[in-house]
């Protein structure tokens, strides 16, 4: 049975009920509701970044979902930064729509999708300065030349690297 | 102007007078010209600085929450120094969510290559002890390219004890007794034994005043140099015995093509409760049933270079709990049968000497040599991943299920200098043959192989 979803800029998207459930937030309010054809509202995610949300979903439908049994980050000592040839296909669009597409895979709970952002986000700032990074992501360097100094000092470590 | 009644010396004088005063003006103007200028490039500046600051609070990053940016920063693959290094230095935000992020801490790697440049080392161990609060720790010590000092220890001779005191002080970090243990060695040289005592300091500052971050350790992994002698070696690996009760994980890496004797691995208290153990040294044998090896669920054991016969050593250690094991070498257990009833994923060098294991539950195998497929029949394995050795497929694929009947999944393995294209080939002419079974070719970088041991 197909899924109404409704964007905040009011566009409708008719998706079926498995696509649309590699949202827990979408499962979650399925769940509570029952069988009901009323329209979901996503109040957070406009058209244009549905249409790609949804565009993972479909490709995705019949992978596992996430158990939550996974390892944390302190007991993953390995996190890899892999990702598949069709995700990296998938997540290449502007920045705009990047940080878009990460903000709504929070927002409907597709961890997935959102750790595909996230790494896609980490591999642009590897091997970079702090002064590369600001230009790639228009970041105003907002320390005082005294901070900066400080900054230093505390990290001293740093200095063999 | 000149007057026809003056002569051409007194015109050019009067003409002199006037663009004196007229060059004045001008610089007056010149100067008030400068100033307005310098006036609106300020203004410029200031305008400017403020769109880019407007305009940076509308970049799309900053409407990243904190909790997805510290995702972002725990995914980021460079090595924890150089990641928080470079992130606390972008931004003030960016600098208090790193500061202030004790998972960002906790994975402290340290690299010993000199004793002239470990002060700079156990300063970044004390920053990370302190920013990753009460965080498990997952420590690596790297002292495989640990140096001997620039000043020459060897030619200190007689005075060398007193010498070694002079520059390697003693350090409320090393016990005394483990101190007098290392300086009191006389059968090594004194390099070596700066470099045990380095290893030791190391350890005692990541244990912290009176044991204080023991309870946090989880993981420890140990690359010592292969001047290391095996009684040093040994002391390294038992004295963590007294203290690494929460360690979880120990992996120990001697790179060393041989010890003049094995290590007696029972006798390290750690190895009783350690759950992931990975080491590459010669192990002693022992004629009593220990069962010291009852903790251990995932056991790797690295290249050995002499193909010493290491399982049946450990035959009787007692392998309970074990659910993977990767082996360099072959079983080798001589004539007695090693019982691992847990056992479910295998990676062995060649299928030769199965035989000699009593595995019921392994569903998962990897033989790491081409073509070296088992001897004997294995009825409970599922997945086998080979390396294809370029003789016919589809035979081997066949003498593949002969021997493991309930094979569902083969996986092909790609032979190096043999292209990708020419075991997809292969495989394709095979399609239709294979009923049932799934066969897929891997791709080394992205296998869904399970990976036992996550260490590196």
């Amino acid at each position: 049975m197909p899924v109404l979803l409704v964007t905040s800029d009011n566009e409708q998207f008719r998706v079926e009920k498995v696509v649309a459930q590699r949202s827990v937030l979408i499962k979650n309010m399925l769940e509570d509701v029952g069988e009901s054809d009323q329209p979901i509202p996503l109040p957070n995610v406009t058209a244009p970044v549905l249409k790609k949300v949804l565009e993972y979903c479909d490709h995705h439908q019949t992978d596992p979902l996430p158990t939550g049994d996974e390892p944390s980050a302190d007991e993953s000592r390995k996190r890899t930064t892999d990702i598949s040839e069709w995700d990296q296909k998938f997540i290449t669009v502007d920045q705009e729509m990047l940080f878009e597409i990460i903000l709504a895979a929070n927002y409907l709970d597709i961890k997935p999708l959102l750790d595909v952002g996230c790494k896609t986000v980490a591999n642009m700032i590897k091997g970079k300065s702090p002064e590369e990074i600001r230009k790639l992501f228009n970041i105003v360097n907002d320390f005082t030349p005294e901070e900066e100094a400080q900054i230093k000092k505390e990290n001293e470590w740093a200095e063999d690297r | 102007m000149t007057s026809p009644f003056l002569g051409d010396k007194d015109n050019n004088l009067l003409e002199l007078e006037q663009k004196a005063v007229l060059l004045k003006d001008i610089e007056a103007h010149i100067q008030d010209l400068e100033a307005r200028l310098d006036s609106a490039r300020k203004e410029y500046e200031q305008v400017q600085g403020r769109i880019s600051f407007l305009r940076a609070s509308y970049a799309p990053i900053r409407r990243l929450p904190r909790d997805i940016l510290v995702t972002v920063f725990d995914y980021h693959p460079e090595d924890q120094k150089c990641r928080n290094s470079v992130l606390l230095c972008v931004c003030k935000m960016w600098h208090e969510i790193v500061m202030n992020t004790s998972n960002l801490w906790n994975q402290i790697t340290l690299k010993l290559d000199q004793v002239e440049t470990t002060s700079v080392v156990w300063k970044y161990a004390n920053t990370c002890l302190e920013r990753s609060r009460a965080r498990p720790l997952h420590i690596w010590i790297d002292g495989s390219t640990f140096g001997p000092p620039a000043y020459e220890v060897s030619d200190f001779r007689g005075y060398a004890s007193q010498r070694l005191y002079d520059h390697v002080p003693i350090s409320p970090y090393v016990s005394h007794d483990s101190a007098r243990r290392i300086w009191e060695d006389y059968g090594f040289d004194y390099d070596t034994r700066i470099y045990e005592y380095g290893l030791h300091l190391a350890l005692g500052i990541l244990r912290g005043n009176k044991n204080q971050f023991i309870e946090r350790w989880r993981g420890l992994r140990l690359d010592v140099n292969p001047t290391l002698h095996h009684r040093a070696a040994f002391r390294l690996l038992s004295s963590l015995g007294g203290y690494a009760c929460s360690l979880n994980t120990l992996n120990y890496r001697g790179m060393k093509h041989y010890y003049e004797d094995p290590i007696a691995l029972w006798d390290i208290p750690a190895i009783t409760t350690i759950r992931n153990l990975t080491f590459d040294f010669m192990v002693e044998s022992h004629p009593d049933s220990h069962e010291y090896m009852n903790h251990v669920e995932n056991l790797t054991i690295l290249n050995l270079y002499n193909g010493s016969a290491l399982l049946s050593y450990m035959v009787d250690a007692g392998f309970e709990s074990l659910k993977s094991l990767e082996l360099a070498e072959d079983l080798q257990a001589g004539t007695r049968l090693i019982n691992l009833p847990n056992l479910k994923f295998l990676s062995i060098r060649t299928g030769l000497t199965l035989q000699w294991l009593i595995s019921p539950r392994l569903t998962h195998l990897y033989v790491q040599t081409p073509s070296a497929f088992p001897v004997c029949t294995l009825t409970s394995v599922t997945d086998f991943r080979y390396v294809w050795g370029k003789f016919g497929l589809l035979t081997e694929l066949n003498e593949a299920c002969g021997m493991m009947p309930s094979l569902e999944r083969f996986h092909i393995g790609r032979l190096l200098g043999c292209s990708y294209a020419d075991v997809a080939t292969a495989l394709e002419e095979i399609r239709g043959e294979v009923g049932t079974l799934a066969v897929c070719l891997e791709d080394a970088t992205h296998s869904q192989w399970p990976v036992a041991l996550e260490l590196d």
